[in-house]
């Protein structure tokens, strides 16, 4: 449904990186404000991939649980998002399928097989 | 009763902090933190990265019992801040007091941010009004905000400290008034606008406007735009009805507007946390995450979205 490659989960700390009080975005985070470009692949982030776009706000390598618990909650529900929509458009996809069989086989009997795309020339009798 | 560090009450407590430079906001709320901290207190405080530092050398050892956070960016967009909150005073319900620091109004924010960081700052009093034993004082700094911004911090906040002493805000908006819908007019784009009407997510067809009028946006961001619109369109909109998008640049983001959309009746909608599983909370709290800025705004009948993603 969509290009997601870039909201792949990426959050892979652990509690043993946990330190309340760690000043923000400890190891490189963004300081000036604006959420930084570029990912570059962070030493508390196991299963960086390398540059990818981040979202607003979101730390490079934070290394607070409680910031990774958050970006690992935030992408879950993005993913499940874009997977609810996708198996919503694919239950559509199926039942207008099988209607588009039912009315091919109707047609079938009626007037014969109908080659791919014919249905677009032919009018209604 | 006061809590051990008499700072935090056993209610709510919401006052906006004025000062005047870093030194001032420094030498009145390292103290503040120090004593919490000494009570063993939680304390959390959401500010710039260089008050941060200033902060952190001005207590010592005792920053490392602080969780901090740089406001510029769980802030940018101040519907993602609530969350925040709500999870820290979740957290710590059982503690005998939280204090928090929350700077969501600085200089140099656009004006759209200012509005909803003033509208995040009422919300609050809604937010948290149930809320016990939790202290959020809100720096404002009269050095670098105009007269204007400060003045509103009077409707926001119960109480505001100044720097010669404290006193009750009369001009604060009472719950009722943060409760009823939020219908503000947002201010008429200028530029090209773009336009389609769509009906549930449309991804292809806004995917081709984004790239009309985003071109030079980087491809993941309009990305994170298109799922933002679907998210709004299928969680707020109504089933039948078409919403109607517009979309343009403005100070080099991409803004999409959303409207003819089903009334969105809760306040706090999108600033849940966790996010809700289903309705027009799920829909915005996704946008607010995608998204630098989220305008809402809500009459009885219909509803208006403003998306706006910087490149």
């Amino acid at each position: 449904l969509f290009d997601s490659s870039h909201i792949k989960k990426r959050a892979g700390g652990g509690r043993e990186n946990h330190a309340q009080g760690s000043a923000i975005g400890g190891g490189g985070a963004e300081v000036s404000g604006r959420h930084v470009q570029r990912l570059t692949t962070g030493s508390g982030l196991s299963g960086s991939s390398g540059t990818e776009r981040l979202l607003p706000g979101e730390p490079v390598d934070s290394d607070q649980f409680d910031e990774v618990q958050h970006w690992v909650i935030v992408y879950e529900e993005l993913t499940a998002f874009v997977r609810q929509a996708e198996r919503d458009l694919s239950q559509m996809l199926n039942r207008y399928a099988r209607r588009l069989e039912h009315w091919r086989r109707r047609h079938d009997e009626l007037a014969g097989p109908l080659r791919a795309g014919e249905h677009r020339n032919r009018r209604p009798r | 009763m006061s809590s051990r560090n008499g700072i935090s009450g056993e209610d709510f407590r919401h006052e906006a902090l004025l000062y005047a430079g870093a030194d001032d906001f420094v030498s009145r709320t390292g103290p503040m933190i120090a004593r919490a901290v000494d009570a063993g207190e939680p304390v959390l405080v959401a500010i710039d990265a260089t008050k941060i530092e200033l902060l952190s050398r001005y207590l010592g050892a005792r920053s490392r019992s602080v969780i901090w956070k740089d406001i510029r960016g769980i802030g940018g967009n101040p519907a993602r801040i609530i969350p925040l909150w709500h999870r820290f005073v979740t957290e710590h319900r059982s503690s005998g007091g939280v204090l928090g620091f929350g700077e969501p109004v600085w200089s140099g924010r656009k004006p759209a941010e200012l509005v909803e960081a003033q509208r995040h700052e009422e919300l609050l009093n809604l937010a948290f009004r149930d809320a016990r034993r939790f202290t959020l004082l809100c720096p404002y700094d009269m050095m670098s905000l105009n007269g204007e911004v400060i003045e509103k911090a009077h409707l926001s906040h119960p109480a505001v400290m100044y720097p010669t002493g404290e006193g009750a805000s009369s001009h604060c908006l009472g719950i009722d008034a943060v409760a009823a819908p939020f219908d503000l007019p947002l201010p008429e784009p200028g530029g090209r606008i773009r336009e389609l009407t769509i009906r549930g997510a449309a991804v292809g067809a806004v995917r081709r406007l984004l790239v009309e009028c985003g071109s030079r946006m980087d491809c993941a961001r309009r990305e994170d735009l298109t799922a933002a619109i679907a998210a709004v369109a299928i969680c707020v909109g109504g089933p039948m009805a078409g919403t109607r998008l517009r979309v343009w640049q403005e100070s080099g983001a991409l803004v999409a507007e959303m409207s003819g959309l089903a009334p969105v009746d809760d306040p706090l909608a999108g600033r849940e946390w966790p996010a809700p599983p289903e309705g027009a909370g799920r829909g915005l709290w996704l946008a607010n995450q995608l998204c630098d800025l989220v305008q809402l705004r809500t009459t009885a009948d219909r509803a208006v979205v403003r998306l706006h993603v910087s490149p």
